[in-house]
């Protein structure tokens, strides 16, 4: 079956990052499990959908590795050297992308951002926050900048939600307040 | 290790929790067994983190044992035997409790310190013996830290790093046999705890740091002013630092979820989600 919009298909945006729709894909997949529809008459429905959502992945991911990865619009704003850069990166040497930015001395908003996104995959997190920052202040109405700052500002925001997603609840609740006193009183008494 | 990385026990089921306190008394009694009673004392919930991860990796099955500790006499407990990881866990814990200890005397050369390190100076240097690679790696992290630290480096990312390659190391090294997709996606999960571990640690390490005028990345990294309230500090920096602690975080879970499903064990969940960020929120509103 031919897919019309990959990302129709998924519910996601084309400017999402590979996350996002990574994200959404897994939880597709989940809705449309075949084990959650055993002796369901949706059972053949609940199929073809898996299908199209493993197509469309499948396809948005092949489209992004091709097309140098995430960075596929607003190319016209890139420049010899920063483009190079963009290349390393989307290969995943980082090493590279990282000499050539230090060397360079044209340090405007796009060069805050790469070195940001260097940061990021390196681990470093403070660093690539202040980096994303700068290039964002330097540039507010570049969208691509915006949203690699707002996603870092919303980092802890996003990690509690992975972490509430699960039934995590606070212990202020009294239920698990009980919870915790009998398990205490568990370890007490053995 | 520090001892940071713990469950979050309400979330677990029963017999992941006797698994878990199995772990734990598995690796108390091979410290016990193979290095006498002293040692024992540097055990911590960081070493369980790291064996049952190294376990579940490995697909070892347990093997249990009831035996009858000194510290719960009525109850007989059960705990892991036979698994090499636990071995080679304590041996790293020894290790680095005992770097940790050369650590302090050159900080602050107290008699408490001088002993201790003099105590076991003879397992140092039997573990560098039967580790000489994995500690020269271990070794190589700690000058590297220490000279950031004499530094007064501001740049909490690089000291950090010091301390998450130290785990990482200490993971990958027992992880041969693994395929090479795994092992990557290992290392960085890894490498993100060990640097909440070190961050975490720092953060809570502030008011101590600053009493005792020693070095703390952050004092360094949101220039601490000698005199200034260190409440207000704290709070200015909060939330930033919330940042620098759910960052590595995120980035934990993330890889996990991209580990296959044969790898994931309900423990590593658990604190991964649950219990460090239990952590997080507690260190944070600094109550312990």
């Amino acid at each position: 079956m031919a897919i019309s919009d990959p990302y129709k298909v998924l519910g996601v945006n084309r400017n999402d990052s590979d996350e996002t729709i990574k994200k959404a894909y897994r939880e597709l997949v989940k809705k449309y499990h075949p084990d959650k529809y055993m002796d369901n008459d949706l059972k053949d429905l609940a199929n073809e959908k898996l299908q199209q959502v493993n197509e469309a992945y499948d396809t948005i991911v092949k489209n992004r590795k091709s097309k140098d990865y995430g960075y596929s619009y607003d190319e016209t704003s890139y420049k010899g050297t920063f483009a190079e850069v963009r290349s390393h990166i989307a290969r995943g040497d980082f090493q590279t992308a990282d000499n050539i930015l230090r060397n360079s001395t044209n340090r405007n908003a796009e060069w805050h951002y790469l070195r940001g996104v260097i940061f990021q995959k390196q681990g470093w997190y403070d660093q690539a926050y202040s980096y994303f920052e700068k290039a964002h202040v330097m540039e507010p109405s570049n969208a691509e900048y915006a949203t690699a700052y707002n996603q870092t500002r919303s980092t802890a925001n996003a990690y509690r939600g992975n972490v509430y997603g699960r039934g995590y609840s606070s212990a202020d609740d009294d239920f698990c307040r009980l919870c915790q006193c009998m398990l205490c009183a568990s370890i007490c008494c053995r | 290790m520090i001892g940071y990385i713990k469950t979050y026990p309400p979330e677990l089921k029963m017999k992941e929790y006797v698994k878990y306190n199995a772990y734990y008394c598995g690796i108390c009694h091979s410290i016990k067994d193979r290095w006498g009673q002293i040692p024992r004392l540097t055990l911590n919930y960081d070493c369980v983190f790291l064996a049952v991860f190294i376990d579940s990796l490995l697909k070892i099955p347990m093997e249990y044992e009831d035996f009858r500790c000194i510290v719960h006499p009525i109850v007989k407990k059960k705990k892991v035997i036979r698994s090499s990881t636990i071995d080679y866990i304590s041996d790293m814990n020894l290790y680095l409790s005992y770097m940790k200890m050369v650590d302090n005397v050159k900080d602050e050369n107290n008699l408490f310190h001088s002993i201790s390190e003099k105590t076991m100076r003879r397992y140092g240097k039997k573990l560098k013996e039967k580790y000489k690679e994995i500690t020269d790696k271990i070794d190589n992290h700690l000058k590297d830290m220490q000279k950031l630290e004499d530094n007064n480096c501001d740049n909490i990312d690089e000291v950090a790093e010091c301390y998450a390659e130290i785990i990482k190391d200490i993971c990958l090294y027992k992880i041969n046999e693994i395929d090479e997709e795994t092992k990557c996606i290992v290392g960085k999960i890894a490498y993100n705890v060990g640097k909440w571990v070190y961050s975490a640690d720092a953060f809570d390490d502030i008011e101590k740091d600053i009493k005792k005028n020693m070095f703390n990345p952050y004092l360094a990294r949101f220039q601490y002013e000698k005199g200034k309230d260190i409440l207000k500090f704290k709070n200015d920096i909060k939330e930033r630092s919330s940042f620098i602690l759910c960052a590595p975080l995120k980035a934990a879970t993330d890889l996990y979820e991209d580990l296959d499903d044969e790898y994931k064990d309900f423990i590593i969940r658990n604190i991964l989600y649950e219990g460090l960020y239990d952590r997080t929120e507690k260190i944070l509103n600094g109550d312990k």
